[in-house]
């Protein structure tokens, strides 16, 4: 109960401070965070709760952002572009993502990287322009806008993976995590979740591509398809917490400040401290910053 | 020769050896009997060093042999042959028998040895550059045999090798395991479910249930007890 | 004609370098089950103790290769007894994960060290012999080109002939086949990693040094790991033969799609190449099924 109300307490602020304290740097970080916890949620799904590690959300993610910004500029208002770039999303994947379930285990991982990285080539090779803004979209602008939208998927996405997190399909997903033959063997339908994992997961990948053509204002078209997308969420799933509802939030908080404060005050460095900071995470802290907190907790009670 | 005091073994949270001792003099041919999942192999993975007890010792010869790492048991000369075989499938039986006599000592010894394997087992000779993964079940369990003596043990630890062969072969196989016994003083320690086969060619017997020694005797002895008899032989 | 046999002679050339560049990822993968994808940032390391090797002691790039390679092996040394060998312990599944997640950390790191140390510019190694061609059936070879493609046979067969004939090479060869009945015949598999491991590191020279003949910066480090992933899965797994045909295999197939579509997606069928056989065949051409 104590939990909730502390959410609901959060969720108020986040809705309220905005109107108040009218600071376009605050918003700037604001939608920053939601865009990458809601990109971290859905490497989440997949690679925390499935154990289904891919490197290759980048594809859907730029999926999701190509199709919004064709939408959007034709002339297509926000609220529709936005899920159908969602859905765009779980198209490709039901192409090129479900079939490469055929790869087991580590395969998976650098085989979603190679796809990724074919899809880049191929926009870049395509699209090699800039995704310039129209004036009537120019007009339609507003960092409040986006921010409530970035807000409500973000909330959206969250307690969608808590439901999923509590449900029999969630239960399915994290026994395949933790021994995929066992499930197998115990009757579990194993690519039948896989699909349903990376359904879910693409789906939120397009729409946090959606979220980020909409928010920036212009853009090279294969920048949505780098292979930093890939990575960034599965960083910040693991500094998170990887496999928990509240990780990839935690870890979007973490990773965008961090990156603020390094970059304003040391440039290069911050992808530098991000790799030392992986690796002791991966050492030391398997289970993320949520883990950490878990245990303060246990040894509080213990006491 | 060897002496194991009062072991505790645990996968993890699953126990599973009580308290066991058993000793095994130099010279002899031992046999530890007892069905599927009491605990035979891992006693053996135990005295070879790739499992560690919770409680109690190990010593070869008077040295502790419960604290080494694997690769040093082999120094203080146990050699196990492990349960299915084990072999390097990808090396020949010529590489395989190298890696048996991989350690400094056996090193030198080596042509020596080979010919004492080539004795007791003539069809390796046959099959030197043959890959090990395409010998028959019996080849590969003379070579396995044949790996573990390369590296001149002073106790041979043989890990049910009847699994999977015919039963001429598995006799085959043991009558040689006694010549390699009392031609060369090489003490044996042979885990076995074929309880009758194990008992007819062992001095000494012991016989382990649930992780526990529950008997000890003469082999001969054991093969006419009537708990033996009813409970693993089918009689009575 | 003429055309089409230049553009597959500069395949043969960059699938040599190719079979180089997996060479260190696939012996430690094979031993020990680590996907170290900073092998890549390993390679664009070399490459830049060449040049410096070059540029300072005024050493012909090849002959800086007997300085780059000792002091790569103990940088691998101390990469492994500082770091990969905390995951020894785990079993197979999650030692490729973590190994993959901590590799990964560290082409981050050394990738960006490289960039604020020396900045991304572009180097090259130039030697008396850069620039000049050897004619042949109408094709037109660089010097380099050959020295590559020799490197890289003396190379394969020099590894060769160490895990086949001597005791340590097939030590190795026994523990990635099996790592605990290794240890029953005595050998010291923890030791047997290590050396494996500073001994994959120590492989990144050579590839190093081609590399530092043509022109490289610390963004090469991403593109190298690309292209060792891609021959290590053509070739398979425990396979030293799969990595050479894997890497002229890459080459070839990259030659050809140059020559049939362009040079813009050149990448790009290296990668489906990549895909499909993960999909159909994952043991790749050479390797044993597990």
């Amino acid at each position: 109960m104590k939990r909730a109300l502390i959410a609901l307490g959060i969720l108020l602020l986040v809705i309220i401070v905005p109107l108040v304290v009218q600071n376009e740097y605050l918003f700037n970080l604001m939608i920053l965070i939601c865009l990458y916890s809601i990109l971290a949620h859905s490497w989440n799904v997949l690679g925390g709760f499935c154990g289904q590690i891919s490197l290759g959300h980048a594809t859907f993610f730029g999926a999701g952002a190509l199709t919004f910004r064709y939408l959007w500029l034709s002339g297509v208002s926000y609220y529709v572009a936005l899920p159908a770039g969602a859905l765009s999303a779980l198209i490709l994947a039901s192409i090129i993502g479900f079939p490469s379930f055929k790869m087991k285990g580590h395969y998976f991982a650098i085989g979603t990287l190679a796809l990724a990285m074919i899809l880049l080539h191929t926009v870049q090779n395509l699209l090699p322009g800039v995704s310039f803004i129209t004036q009537e979209c120019l007009d339609q602008y507003n960092l409040l806008t986006i921010y409530y939208l970035a807000l409500g998927v973000g909330v959206a996405t969250m307690l969608a993976v808590w439901a999923l997190s509590r449900s029999k399909i969630g239960l399915a997903m994290v026994s395949i995590r933790d021994d995929e033959d066992a499930a197998e063997a115990i009757g579990i339908n194993t690519f039948k979740y896989k699909v349903i994992s990376m359904s879910i997961s693409t789906l939120i990948a397009g729409f946090a591509g959606g979220i980020f053509a909409f928010y920036c204002g212009t853009y090279y078209y294969y920048v949505p398809f780098e292979l930093g997308w890939s990575f960034d969420p599965l960083l910040i799933a693991f500094i998170g917490g990887a496999g928990t509802v509240v990780g990839p939030v935690v870890g979007a908080v973490v990773f965008v400040l961090l990156k603020e404060l390094f970059a304003t005050h040391l440039g290069q460095v911050n992808v530098l401290i991000f790799g030392i900071v992986f690796i002791i995470v991966v050492l030391f802290l398997p289970k993320g910053m949520v883990g950490v907190v878990t245990l303060f907790r246990r040894s509080k009670k213990t006491r | 020769m060897l002496e194991v005091h009062d072991v505790d073994v645990a996968y993890g949270d699953i126990q599973a050896l009580w308290g066991v001792s058993l000793n095994v003099q130099k010279g002899e041919m031992v046999a530890l009997v007892g069905s599927n999942g009491a605990g035979k192999s891992t006693l053996l993975r135990t005295v070879s060093g790739a499992q560690k007890p919770r409680k109690g010792t190990i010593t070869v010869e008077g040295i502790r042999a419960d604290t080494a790492d694997a690769h040093k048991v082999v120094d203080l000369g146990v050699a196990l042959v492990p349960e299915g075989r084990r072999l390097f499938r990808d090396m020949t039986v010529l590489e395989n028998l190298e890696m048996g006599g991989y350690i400094g000592r056996a090193r030198k010894l080596k042509e020596d040895k080979l010919e004492w394997v080539y004795q007791m087992f003539p069809i390796l000779k046959q099959r030197l550059n043959q890959l090990a993964g395409t010998l028959s079940g019996g080849e590969q369990q003379m070579l396995a045999i044949g790996r573990g003596l390369m590296s001149d043990p002073k106790l041979l630890l043989v890990d049910e090798l009847s699994l999977g062969l015919a039963p001429i072969i598995v006799k085959n196989i043991y009558k040689t395991l006694k010549e390699i016994n009392r031609s060369r003083n090489v003490t044996i320690l042979v885990v076995e479910q074929n309880v009758r086969l194990a008992l007819e060619v062992a001095d000494r017997g012991y016989v382990i249930e649930n992780g526990r020694i529950t008997m000890e005797g003469k082999g001969q002895d054991l093969l006419a007890s009537d708990e033996i008899k009813s409970a693993y032989l089918a009689i009575g | 004609m003429a055309l089409f046999l230049q553009i597959l002679s500069y395949g043969v050339i960059n699938g040599a370098l190719y079979g180089l560049v997996a060479l260190g990822l696939s012996l430690v993968f094979g031993v020990m089950n680590y996907l170290n994808v900073a092998h890549g940032a390993l390679i664009m390391l070399a490459s830049y103790a060449v040049f410096w090797a070059c540029y300072y002691l005024k050493f012909d790039p090849f002959v800086s290769m007997i300085l780059v390679a000792p002091t790569f092996f103990v940088i691998g040394w101390i990469l492994f007894q500082g770091l990969f060998q905390r995951i020894l312990r785990f079993e197979e599944g999650e030692k490729i994960k973590n190994s993959l997640l901590i590799s990964f950390g560290i082409l981050l790191i050394f990738s960006n060290a490289a960039t604020m140390l020396w900045t991304a510019d572009e180097r090259a190694v130039t030697t008396d012999y850069t620039g000049k061609v050897i004619e042949l059936l109408g094709v037109r070879i660089p010097y380099i080109g050959i020295a590559s493609v020799v490197l890289a046979i003396i190379v394969i067969v020099a590894v060769h002939f160490f895990l086949t004939r001597t005791y340590f090479g097939k030590a190795i060869r026994a523990v990635s086949q099996d790592n605990e009945a290794a240890g029953w015949m005595g050998i010291n598999t923890k030791m047997v990693c290590l050396v494996s491991f500073a001994l994959g590191v120590a492989l990144a020279t050579f590839p190093g040094v081609v590399i530092a003949l043509q022109t490289f910066n610390p963004i090469v480090s991403f593109d190298l790991t690309n292209k060792a992933l891609i021959v290590l899965v053509l070739a398979g797994v425990g396979s030293l033969k799969g990595v050479l045909f894997g890497g002229l295999l890459l080459g070839a197939v990259e030659a050809v799609s140059v020559f049939l579509v362009g040079s813009a997606y050149r990448e790009v069928v290296g990668l489906l190449l990549f895909v499909f056989v993960l999909m159909f065949r994952p043991q790749g051409l050479g390797g044993r099924k597990s």
